[in-house]
């Protein structure tokens, strides 16, 4: 079943890196099905992970990124179907980022859900941090990208406010699980603090960026506010002496 | 207007400044949040969305009030149906009957229409404007903000052990500074169980002297446990009273124990009986109070923290609080969720 794993992993990958490959060469039918069959590939690898698991496949970090490409190819298709924007290439490539970052991280396959995490909040609110995570991930590239082409910023913008909701989603149902598993619906808990302050960042970005006397402030505070993204998914969990009441999250 | 949103982002920024200066554990992050500096933010914070929430609903301010009142009891009425078609499902899952099962069902499936029906209604008639959703959110972390605050100001949260010897009462709760406050009504835990995962490890210990001496691991083979030539069915553990663990004693000298190490924790769960009343007539309820699932009697909550097990005697930690806020601060967060995804992915040409 490992072996299953690591194939599925490889294969999505090396479809996702094709789909970006096509996004570059301008083959947009070639992109687009590529990443269609990334997202199989991802749905079968969500799949073995269940399996293996015995359980919804949220426990570690490994479980966490390989669940990317799945939520990316239907925020592709609605961006392109209801926002206009065809972005199929950047969001294999940050679904290729994360594919590559579970490739590195080792397979904990017995998993263990410990008392906390039984809760009908565990999947809506894991998955809704997933798909903001990688939709925030996708503003980053744009806002980079933006620097050589200017209309990407505001693609970037969109991104932002498809994402928002679910990073608001994840951050206050977390609120209200804590409030039925801890007994209180905030606690200042280390990981706590670093959503919030993502959340705060992305919000000063919502309030300017309609207006041009704030128009400089876009691009630094979209890198600012995915520099925190970085730091509340992974810096807080991989430091080794910090103490939280998330640490289940390793 | 432009003021007001030059104030709103400073005052988002310095709240920003404060969340990563203490965000770093050295500097011992709850201490720094908890700070007057925070305390007077917040209250800016508040009083900048509420402000700011009204500005933005001009012209509509009538709707916006009824759009949200109407919001309020749909999701406070669904939750309840929903909650109860919970309950039914778990209680046709624990072995009740079907219908409890097809009635709980039902009542999910009824909890989504109905607010699919609602809230279509809320889009298209009520609330029509995308403005009004924003300034929906913002009224939303406006009552987080005064929840939050009156949690700050009165909440009381005192941690409890009580053994779960179906004898001992909780009357009262004591107080970080000695003062004891009593509940108004008595609270035991009758019984305790914890649930583990098939992933027991076995031991084999060697008793030297009367003293457990040497271990060995003993390996699990189906239904049979291993350790060189020997062997022994998993069935002859058993449990005994003051035993911590199923165990087996083995013949022959020096004696020998094999005993079974628990496995990872699966669930755990307290059976609690308390007793109140109810329109002045005394009243006993018997409740079962898990992690997820905390007990509610008058104005306190109790949740299942933790448990201590030693020498065949449990004990359970629980966490009594009160918090007059709390309603008003789950209200502005399923406000914020509901108001930002409606603003954010409104269609984009209706952008006032």
């Amino acid at each position: 079943m490992t072996t299953l794993v690591y194939t599925l992993t490889i294969f999505t990958l090396l479809l996702c890196l094709g789909s970006v490959l096509a996004a570059v060469m301008k083959r947009e039918w070639e992109c687009r099905r590529a990443f269609d069959a990334a997202w199989a590939g991802a749905l079968l690898l969500f799949v073995a992970d269940w399996v293996l698991a015995q359980a919804p496949p949220f426990g570690n970090m490994r479980h966490v990124l390989a669940f990317f490409p799945l939520v990316m190819v239907p925020a592709a298709y609605y961006l392109r179907c209801f926002r206009g924007l065809e972005l199929t290439g950047w969001l294999a490539g940050a679904s290729a980022i994360a594919l590559i970052g579970t490739l590195c991280m080792p397979l904990q396959a017995g998993w263990r859900q410990m008392p906390a995490l039984q809760s009908p909040w565990f999947v809506p609110h894991v998955t809704a941090y997933v798909i903001s995570y990688g939709l925030m991930t996708v503003a980053a590239m744009l806002t980079l990208a933006s620097l050589r082409r200017e209309s990407l910023l505001d693609a970037a913008g969109d991104v932002v406010r498809l994402s928002l909701p679910f990073m608001t989603f994840g951050l206050w149902s977390g609120a209200l699980w804590a409030d039925a598993a801890w007994g209180g619906y905030w606690a200042w808990d280390i990981k706590e603090a670093w959503s919030l302050l993502t959340w705060c960042i992305y919000l000063i970005y919502l309030h300017v960026e309609r207006y041009p006397a704030f128009a400089g402030w876009r691009r630094p505070l979209l890198l600012l506010g995915f520099a925190a993204v970085v730091v509340t998914f992974l810096v807080v969990n991989l430091l080794p002496r910090i103490e939280s009441m998330h640490s289940y999250a390793q | 207007m432009r003021a007001l949103l030059k104030g709103g982002i400073m005052a988002l920024g310095a709240a920003c400044v404060l969340l990563l200066a203490g965000a770093f554990p050295l500097l011992g992050a709850p201490a720094v949040y908890r700070g007057g500096a925070m305390m007077l933010l917040g209250a800016l914070v508040v009083l900048l969305c509420l402000w700011g929430g009204w500005r933005l609903a001009r012209g509509y301010r009538a709707q916006l009030v009824a759009g949200l009142v109407f919001l309020f009891f749909t999701v406070t009425g669904l939750n309840m149906l929903f909650q109860y078609g919970a309950k039914a499902l778990e209680y046709a899952g624990i072995g009740g009957p079907m219908w409890a099962g097809a009635v709980g069902m039902g009542c999910i499936a009824l909890t989504g229409v109905v607010f699919m029906a609602v809230f279509g209604f809320l889009c298209c008639r009520v609330m029509n404007r995308r403005l009004l959703w924003l300034a929906g959110a913002h009224w939303a972390v406006g009552l987080l903000g005064i929840g939050a605050f009156a949690d700050a100001a009165y909440e009381i949260r005192v941690p409890v052990t009580l053994p779960a010897d179906a004898k001992t009462e909780l009357t009262e709760l004591i107080l970080d500074d000695g003062r004891q406050l009593p509940l108004g009504f008595r609270l035991r835990v009758d019984d305790f169980k914890v649930r583990y995962y098939d992933d027991a490890t076995y031991t084999l210990y060697h008793f030297e002297q009367g003293r457990p001496g040497s271990a060995q691991q003993v390996e699990r083979r189906g239904d049979m446990l291993h350790l060189g030539s020997e062997s022994w069915p998993v069935s002859a553990l058993k449990d005994a009273p003051g035993m911590p663990h199923p165990f087996l004693m083995l013949p022959g000298s020096p004696a020998r124990v094999l005993v079974q190490n628990p496995g990872t924790v699966k669930d755990y769960c307290a059976h609690l009986t308390i007793f109140t009343d109810h329109r002045g007539r005394p009243e006993t309820r018997k409740d079962e109070l898990r992690v997820n699932s905390p007990v509610a009697c008058k104005d306190w909550r109790f949740s299942l923290s933790s448990y201590r097990q030693e020498g065949g005697r449990t004990e359970v930690l629980l966490q009594a609080r009160r918090a007059p806020g709390r309603f008003a601060a789950l209200a502005g967060m399923v406000g914020i969720i509901i108001c930002t995804a409606v603003w954010c992915w409104w269609r984009k040409e209706e952008q006032a």
